[in-house]
């Protein structure tokens, strides 16, 4: 066989593609529009849950935005009437930890005293619309027989409730969120907000209220994905890509500043960036010529978020990005100064 | 229903997307998964669009995200699929000429090397191009062109209905 042969053979098979869809660019528009609605789906939750966190008071400002997406990333179909949304920083707390409660200064005085600890079909009703409307425009389902019962203080006045989420393979995910009974209507509340102001009863203060500010606590940021998925996620930095799913993790890191490990005789492409952790092993450099950053869907796992799928953990941390397996024996850190693997 | 790409975007799609097609498949033996390649390296490209200054250089572009996605995909999904229902009937004439022979001896290459050998042959680049189109140097080309036309004549010379292997044995 020589060159010709092998070109001939090359182009004769390459036939068998056929032709391309002849409405390819519908599915385009259909695809894009899907994984544009995705991403503010996710970045939605991410946000939300970290807003309900840390009490960032954008209130309705900013998840009423249309697109919701993060405005770096260009969008494949414009939206005109969208203004640019600013991008989400993430604020201190106001005020306190969770061993330091303010003092309350006077608790909102309501009259009507509701009739029990709601469920959180009744809390997901009083979801502000704007919320309600991004966790519904997900791949996922809401439950309501799914989750945690409602924790309510003993004045019922409060009530923290938890919301799970079936993603299209079964996978479960949970987020929270703080409702205040007023006038006989649940209200949903920002839980820092209420935690700095003090205003939170003691009895599910510790609960509610995030011990050290933003993200920190893992009951309220961790998120449980699908298992059959992979899901890729990007440091607030972008500095920091990874992949989970339920075998392994892929981290990679942009720039990084610490001593590069020996690159392997056999490797010709690129090494020392690129971290792989799989069962049952010690995370390992990987030798790799392309690179996971910029893939469709990926999200943004904010400072003291965690993800985990099947038996791997990744957390962000303003430190660098950790993945480790449920029993710790084997994981990654990585930062752009350091890097460790065990 | 109506598409709203850039215009410039939607005919460039329409122009070369059949040829990226087949580049796709080369690289996957699967026209599905093919079709899911192109349209995931064009939705890539088109966020970038407004961003590459030279549109002549688009295709090139397009292929390199087709090239890196795929390996991508098989790095991180651990997927090994062998298309074992179009192997033609197989007779005492058997040769190079046979209508997805080289597609099935394309399979038994490792992702690199296949793709290497893709860009080498199918689509005519040179080392240069290719290692440029796969991010690594031309001494990593030089080789792999090298090591995969010769795994690629040695399966040729094989029985058709040896070249098929195993699932997951890759």
């Amino acid at each position: 066989m020589n060159d010709l042969d092998l070109r001939a053979a090359l182009h004769r098979d390459a036939e068998l593609a056929g032709e391309p869809s002849p409405d390819l660019l519908d599915q385009l528009a259909l695809r894009s529009d899907k994984q544009r609605r995705r991403r503010a789906g996710m970045l939605a939750t991410a946000v939300a849950v970290v807003v309900i966190a840390a009490g960032i008071p954008v209130g309705q400002s900013l998840l009423a935005q249309g697109d919701g997406g993060p405005v770096d990333q260009a969008p494949v179909i414009t939206t005109p009437s969208v203004e640019p949304t600013p991008t989400p920083t993430v604020a201190p707390p106001p005020v306190a930890t969770a061993t330091e409660r303010p003092v309350a200064e006077t608790p909102p005085a309501t009259e009507i005293v509701p009739a029990g600890c709601p469920d959180s079909a009744t809390l997901w009703n009083s979801m502000n619309p704007e919320f309600r409307h991004f966790w519904s425009n997900g791949d996922w389902t809401v439950l309501h027989d799914d989750g945690e019962p409602t924790l309510c203080s003993a004045d019922g006045e409060w009530a923290w409730g938890t919301f799970a989420r079936r993603f299209r393979d079964g996978g479960i995910g949970y987020d929270r969120a703080l409702f205040n009974y007023v006038d006989g209507v649940w209200l949903q509340r920002v839980s820092s907000q209420q935690c700095g102001a003090g205003v939170v009863p003691a009895d599910i203060w510790d609960r509610v209220c995030p011990p050290d500010g933003p993200p920190s606590s893992g009951e309220l940021l961790t998120r449980t994905v699908s298992a059959a998925d992979m899901h890729t996620f990007v440091s607030p930095s972008g500095n920091i890509n990874c992949s989970i799913t339920h075998l392994g993790a892929v981290c990679e890191i942009r720039n990084p500043t610490y001593e590069p490990p020996v690159k392997p005789s056999d490797c010709y492409l690129d090494h020392g960036a690129m971290i792989e952790l799989k069962g049952g092993a010690p995370a390992e450099f990987v030798c790799h010529g392309d690179t996971g950053f910029g893939q469709l869907g990926t999200f943004e796992l904010g400072y003291g978020e965690r993800i985990t799928n099947g038996f791997v953990t990744c957390a962000s941390a303003r430190t660098g990005m950790s993945c480790a397996t449920v029993d710790g024996s084997h994981g990654l850190e990585l930062s752009r100064a350091s890097y460790r693997l065990y | 229903m109506r598409t709203e790409f850039d215009e410039e975007f939607a005919e460039f799609v329409t122009r070369w997307s059949p040829a990226l097609l087949r580049v796709a498949f080369l690289l996957t033996s699967d026209r599905g998964e093919a079709e899911d390649l192109l349209q995931t390296a064009l939705l890539k490209t088109c966020r970038h669009w407004d961003r590459l200054d030279d549109r002549e250089a688009a295709y090139a572009y397009v292929r390199r995200v087709i090239v890196t996605t795929h390996t991508s995909w098989l790095r991180r999904r651990r997927v090994h699929e062998v298309l074992i229902d179009r192997v033609p009937d197989s007779g005492a004439q058997e040769s190079v000429a046979d209508v997805g022979r080289a597609l099935q001896a394309l399979e038994e290459l490792p992702p690199r090397m296949r793709a290497v050998v893709v860009l080498r042959w199918y689509e005519g680049l040179t080392e240069a191009e290719t290692a440029a189109a796969l991010g690594c140097s031309v001494g990593s080309v030089k080789s792999q062109a090298s090591r995969g036309l010769a795994r690629l004549r040695a399966l040729l010379a094989q029985p058709l209905t040896a070249v098929a292997t195993p699932e997951g044995a890759r």
